[in-house]
């Protein structure tokens, strides 16, 4: 297999994952798209170093979050800036339920929300959270608790709360 | 309640599958023409140095300043071809532009498996460029934090990081050595040891929220911290043992939570590794870091 047919192959299978965790933590779906194509491209000038990683798709995440999040903050305050012009544009993409959890999501702190996404939409244990957020385990466990608990309440269901 | 959280993370990913993506081979594509680009651009600065070396030169001291039409056909413009035309996603502020890989911090820079044991591992592996890590204890919730300013730890031009098992990586419970290894300048790698003393310093013993805590039985966290060692591994290194304990207000009893961990901060020039335990094992840190330090040489030629 060359090295354009690894890289492809890994773009088709993880973009799908990558998109859903950019997108649950800026809730906008062009701009997560957007910072996951970047990353990709990234990935691409240095595919001799990061095709070679045992676990690219991590480096691809890390990048990706880094870009959102930059290009989230930047539109934020971009908003803030022109608040007299009016507000933000509206979240495109997905509607209904969905824009309902991602907006609560957003509410979060970026602690729990990252925490929430690296847990339940990819699946990392605790304690690969712990290490890759650099924070404690139960810090991690504490953050997922809350987080669940804040989101509960912010789409105004009554859930029972059970350990991580 | 992770039932239901999995459930909408499901819908969101389910709802995502109509997002129409680029084809692979024009990411590629657009990787090759910044790349092409930054290269381009590298002689193009040194002809242009070299070409105002010459106008100042050959016209000598109040020679005439080169017009404008001349500076327009001169090579600069060479310095930014225009785009071919084809798709590229958009780049967001705040973020490089051009093609010019950071420097990375290659994996054999960091401790490896064989240094841990016979049958570990490596999982977990990234990299990390400049801004996408925090402090390197990761407790900034400890009251004394916010005035203390840390920056310099958060200041890396390159990072990298993994895990070391040794069992089933699927398994909580296996065996972990966690490292994180960070490029610096040469100031600021001396002040993120600094600064981790410091931090200790201020955040000796603080209480904090813990997720033990309920309505019925309200809890929190005593969490405290202490120097163990100093000057054990590379040019200078700190050991410092992390202590958690979730407490039941009314009683004082535990709360059910606990645990130890031990960070050692290694630093040969301007290169800093993390080695993280989960476990009370000075002298197993220790050793390790020792080997850790060896292991960044790759990054500083002739520091043995």
């Amino acid at each position: 297999m060359s090295r354009a047919d690894d890289y492809d192959e890994l773009y088709r299978a993880s973009r799908g994952r990558l998109l859903g965790y950019v997108y649950a933590l800026t809730g906008d779906v062009t701009e997560a798209q957007d910072a996951v194509q970047e990353a990709f491209i990234r990935a691409w000038q240095r595919w001799a170093t990061v095709g070679s990683h045992e676990n690219p798709e991590a480096w691809l995440r890390v990048t990706a979050t880094r870009i959102a999040i930059s290009g989230w903050r930047r539109a934020r305050n971009r908003a803030r800036a022109h608040v007299r012009h009016g507000t933000a544009q509206a979240v495109s993409g997905p509607d209904g339920d969905t824009v309902d959890v991602v907006a609560a999501l957003r509410r979060l702190p970026e602690e729990q929300r990252v925490a929430l996404a690296l847990h339940h939409l990819l699946g990392m244990p605790v304690k690969d959270i712990a290490a890759e957020t650099g924070a404690p385990v139960g810090t991690v466990k504490a953050r997922l608790s809350r987080g669940r608990v804040a989101l509960a309440g912010l789409l105004g269901t009554e859930w029972e709360v059970h350990d991580v | 309640m992770s039932d239901h959280v999995d459930q909408l993370v499901d819908r969101i990913a389910g709802e995502l599958n109509a997002v129409r993506w680029a084809d692979p081979a024009q990411l590629r594509a657009t990787a090759r023409r910044r790349t092409l680009r930054s290269v381009v651009a590298v002689p193009v600065v040194v002809l242009v140095l070299v070409a105002g070396v010459w106008a100042t030169v050959g016209t000598g001291p109040g020679g005439r300043v080169p017009d404008v039409a001349a500076s327009r056909s001169g090579p600069t413009v060479m310095a930014s071809p225009s785009p071919t035309g084809a798709p590229s996603p958009s780049t967001p502020a705040g973020t490089p532009s051009t093609g010019t890989a950071p420097p990375e911090v290659p994996v054999e820079a960091l401790l490896q498996a064989e240094d841990v044991g016979t049958d570990a591992i490596l999982d977990n592996q990234y990299m990390s460029l400049p801004g996408e890590q925090g402090f390197v204890f990761g407790h900034d919730e400890c009251p004394a934090y916010a005035g203390l300013k840390i920056v310099a730890p958060l200041r890396h031009t390159a990072g990298r990081g993994h895990t070391v098992v040794t069992g089933d990586p699927h398994d909580a419970d296996s065996d972990r050595v966690f490292v994180n290894t960070r490029r610096y300048t040469a100031k600021d790698a001396a002040q993120v040891l600094a600064d981790a003393r410091r931090f200790v310093r201020a955040c000796r013993s603080y209480r904090a929220g813990t997720e033990a805590s309920t309505e019925r039985n309200p809890a929190h966290a005593e969490i405290s911290w202490s120097v163990l060692a100093e000057g054990f591994a590379g040019d200078e290194s700190v050991l410092v043992r992390q202590r958690y304990v979730s407490v039941l207000d009314s009683t004082g009893e535990s709360a059910g939570q606990g645990a130890l961990a031990l960070y050692a901060l290694i630093r040969v020039r301007d290169v800093v590794t993390i080695v993280h335990l989960q476990q009370d094992q000075p002298e197993r840190i220790k050793a390790l870091s020792v080997k850790a330090a060896v292991r960044l040489c790759v990054m500083v030629p002739s520091c043995r």
